[in-house]
């Protein structure tokens, strides 16, 4: 039946050509249209079904308003191509009386692509559209009209039809972008939602912006959208429909801004698919979000204490326990508040960075310091000197072993202090569960808000050492303190110089064999350095032995510093940065024109936010990813694997994260054409999810 | 800041305005209407009974997708002789597309064999607002006890095209079917599609 159809239909326009003939029906001019002169196999290219309307009569947008049809084509083509759904421009709010309706006024331009086979035998190609419409005025009339047209088969580029470049190319410029510099967020409540909207650029003058959601009858379409500057940025206030048919759990739709959403006079719509208060997590209500977000980063700080990350510093808490066994209850309670202190004003450092470097405009994440080669080097020869003092090649004053000294009281309490800090600068790289959420929803709030989640955070994360030393009894489990304790700081030296192992890999990963050549000179230096302090510094020398030596130590330790971080900075950012370390899943470099692109042509993608120096994500991408069972089912569902590696500063990777309402990896995101939103696994994998969440694609 | 506070009151006023009293699940906003025949009738009277609310305008394409195939008058032959009490409204306002005197709608509706129990005329749009009518048609179903239980679309396949009802759930249909034996209905609201209540 379809085929006569189509024949019929041949028969009848054979003459036509590739200017197929408008067709007036009812107050509509109808036209299927090609952009371009011919087509090559395997190239695809774009139609546009043209309706022009008379004069105050509208057609509709996707979803119709308040009442109304959307426009419909019924395509039939040749075997092997496919057409993709319409690409609808924005539409205008359309009102009439008590109502809203979303549509077209004057002409508009329906674009939908149309993929053709790798090979085609004919030296033309017939397709054939049915539109079908409602036109309004005030009255409606249906419409509809079958259109045809040939185009010819080339094997050259395909050229544009001079007479349509600039109907395409301004439809083109009205269709939603799918992304942008802007940060957006929504909250859904009992009567409606409000979205935040966060300008990048204060110069932005925003007059107006408005939301047409992709599905009716959720919210009140004509009502006028309360819409209001605050100091970063607006608000917009959208109330539900009394009779919404479904709850929504994400906000679906377009923003259109007067502005632009890529700067002034730029694209006006915006794609939006965001879940509601994703930033903190599924379910929270608007009220409780920031208790909620304050409770997430208390629990996420404890459990930072459990990452990879900070392993190497529980060791040395471990050798803090031991000490303070034999001390009295005040002094250890006291290291515990110092320790708290020390992680406290960490935080609220590493926060007040995070703020000032983004009101400058910086895209920056959780772990960005890591992205920085000078912090890497300057926290290798931290870790590297803690690592030799730890062997004995240097004591200072604080040493482990002066327990019972009369100095060590003090000295005790900027050890502990040290300890939160040094605890804090390397937990950086790792994003435990829930703090994720938390700090995603912190980033995006005022500072004084931002800074109080840190503070959570950072309680979170001292909360079971100070519970210990609250109640020491809970040590007596930890054996005496004894000579055995030299050896076991003795060994906790191992783990560090791991740590530092790990930093000269990041290190290589980012600046190349030059960059980890420079940092292991660095290294050198520095330990020269403190060798002669440990030789000559200490206080059984002569005084004069004893300031030279420690004048030469200070000068060894900056000049190694100063030489890695001026040799690294030059060749930073040069270097290609993808890290090659899983073979077997076929990584493609993450882009976001390369996400568009395979989604317009209906792919499953598989993104993995990762970096170098996450070391969460390199054990799931070692444990659960790289596994010939996900691999062959990567295969076996077509699905495209994109690696976004944010080892060094990339700030469309932070746009991306951003998104997803998070500014730290690891992330791992799935699209596919048959899931509605895309599917966010959790920080933490296992093959299991990995291949479970897979088998929900197509 | 005063600014600010008046802007707000407007925009709550406007809200409330807008904001159809009625809500599913709640009791549906009373009314009294005079049918095409000059005789009052009020929601209240019929208690005990159950209501199916249908908003009209014959000059609608989509009214007319119902009313020429026969599938209106087919739902209200078959519930009024049910005993349920069938009212189509018209909230056209004067000089508006649908509304018109009381001879040429007595015309239309045996033109059509229409078997509504009667056609009332609400042409300040009162009515048609209290209960958030948007398209025509748009349909209610209210309970013996007068409680809102459907609000929405006729059926679940948005366009003008008869050839669509056969294939389509009706939601009036189900909701009836379902209030009457006893159940829980499952779908109580959808988007209604048609073309716009004339204001």
């Amino acid at each position: 039946m379809k085929i006569l159809k189509i024949a019929a239909f041949t028969a009848l326009f054979a003459i036509l050509n590739i200017n197929a003939q408008s067709v007036r029906t009812d107050y509509v001019e109808s036209e299927l249209i090609s952009e371009v002169q011919s087509i090559q196999p395997g190239t695809p290219f774009w139609l546009a079904l043209r309706l022009k309307m008379d004069e105050h009569w509208h057609t509709y947008w996707l979803n119709a308003g308040d009442a109304g049809l959307q426009t419909k084509i019924e395509w039939k083509l040749p075997e092997g191509f496919t057409a993709s759904k319409i690409h609808w421009p924005y539409p205008e709010k359309i009102y009439l009386e008590d109502l809203a309706n979303f549509g077209y006024e004057g002409e508009v331009f329906l674009l939908t692509k149309i993929t053709p086979p790798n090979e085609i035998n004919s030296k033309e190609v017939q397709i054939f559209a049915e539109a079908s419409w409602l036109v309004c005025k005030i009255e409606c009339l249906p419409g509809e009209a079958e259109h045809l047209i040939t185009i010819p088969v080339k094997s050259d580029t395909p050229q544009p039809i001079q007479k349509w470049q600039q109907a395409f190319a301004d439809t083109r410029f009205n269709l939603p972008l799918l992304n942008s510099d802007w940060k957006i967020t929504s909250v859904k409540n009992e009567s409606g939602v409000s979205i935040n909207i966060l300008s990048p650029d204060q110069s932005a003058i925003v007059e107006k912006i408005e939301f047409f959601p992709y599905e009716g009858s959720i919210f009140q379409n004509a009502v006028d959208q309360k819409f209001s500057k605050k100091s970063d940025g607006y608000i917009l206030t959208i109330p539900f429909d009394d009779f919404k048919v479904t709850d929504p759990d994400s906000l679906k739709g377009i923003l259109v801004s007067s502005y632009g959403w890529r700067g002034e006079n730029s694209e006006k719509a915006l794609e939006v698919i965001i879940p509601f208060g994703e930033q903190i997590s599924p379910g929270l209500k608007n009220n409780s979000t920031i208790w909620m977000a304050l409770i997430f980063a208390f629990i996420g700080g404890m459990i930072l204490n459990l990452m990879p990350c900070v392993l190497p510093v529980l060791s040395i808490k471990i050798m803090g326990f031991v000490q303070q066994s034999g001390e009295d209850k005040k002094k250890i309670i006291n290291h515990g508040l110092m320790f708290t202190v020390g992680v406290l004003i960490s935080f609220w450092i590493l926060a007040g960075a995070l703020l000032g470097l983004r009101a400058g405009g910086e895209e920056l994440g959780w772990g960005f310091q890591l992205q920085s080669p000078a912090f890497i080097i300057i926290l290798s020869v931290f870790l590297f000197l803690f690592a030799l003092n730890l062997f004995g090649v240097f004591e200072i004053g604080t040493s482990l072993m002066s327990i019972g000294s009369k100095s060590s009281n003090k000295s005790g309490s900027f050890g502990a202090f040290m300890s939160g800090v040094t605890a804090t600068v390397v937990a950086t790289p790792c994003t435990a569960p829930f703090m994720g959420t938390a700090l995603g929803f912190a980033i995006v709030q005022p500072p004084i808000v931002t800074m109080i989640i840190f503070t959570s955070l950072a309680l979170g994360m001292a909360f079971p050492y100070l519970l210990l030393t609250i109640f020491p009894a809970w040590l007596k489990f930890l054996p005496k303190p004894g000579a055995w304790m030299e050896t076991l700081k003795q060994f906790m030296g191992f783990p560090l110089v791991a740590t530092v192992i790990w930093l000269v890999w990041v290190l290589g990963l980012q600046t190349g064999s030059d960059g980890v050549a420079s940092l292991l000179m660095t290294l050198l230096l520095a330990s020269l350095g403190v060798w002669i302090y440990g030789k000559w510094g200490t206080f059984n020398n002569k005084n004069s032995v004893k300031i030279l030596s420690r004048i030469v130590t200070v000068v060894l330790i900056i000049a190694g510093l100063f030489f890695g971080i001026s040799t690294t900075a030059s060749s930073f950012n040069n270097y290609n940065t993808i890290t090659n370390n899983t073979s077997g899943v076929q990584w493609e470099k993450f882009s976001q024109v390369r996400v568009d692109e395979l989604r317009a042509e209906g792919r499953s993608i598989f993104i993995d936010f990762t970096a170098a120096w996450c070391l969460t994500c390199q054990v799931n991408e070692r444990a659960a990813i790289n596994k010939s069972e996900v691999i062959a089912k990567l295969n076996e569902k077509n699905v495209v694997a994109l690696k976004a590696d944010w080892t060094s500063r990339d700030d469309e990777i932070t746009k991306a994260l951003a998104k997803f309402g998070r500014n730290s990896v690891p992330l791992y995101v799935i699209y596919s054409e048959n899931l509605s939103e895309p599917l966010i696994l959790p920080e933490i994998l296992t093959t299991g999810i990995v291949l479970e969440a897979l088998e929900k694609i197509n | 800041m005063k600014r600010f506070k008046l802007i707000s009151l407007f925009l709550f006023i406007s809200l409330a305005l807008f904001a159809s009293e009625a809500k599913v699940g709640e009791a549906a906003p009373n009314f009294t209407l005079k049918d095409s025949n000059g005789n009052e009738h009020s929601l209240a009277d019929f208690k005990g009974k159950y209501v199916v609310l249908e908003w009209i305008n014959y000059d609608c394409p989509f009214v007319k997708k119902h009313y020429e195939s026969g599938n209106m008058q087919m739902l209200q032959e078959k519930y009024t002789a049910k005993d349920v009490v069938w009212l189509t409204i018209c909230s056209s306002v004067p000089g508006k597309q649908g509304n018109f005197e009381n001879e040429e709608i007595n015309k239309r509706s045996s033109d059509h064999k229409a078997k509504f129990t009667a056609y009332l005329i609400d042409d300040t749009g009162a009515t048609g607002k209290a209960y958030g009518a948007k398209t025509t048609p748009h349909m209610y179903v209210i309970t013996p006890k007068g409680v809102l239980e459907y609000a929405g679309g006729i059926d679940d396949i948005p366009s003008a095209d008869q050839d669509d009802i056969a294939k389509a759930t009706n939601y009036v249909a189900k909701a009836l079917d379902e209030l009457m034996s006893g159940k829980e209905v499952e779908v109580k609201t959808s988007k209604p599609y048609g073309c716009s209540v004339k204001y």
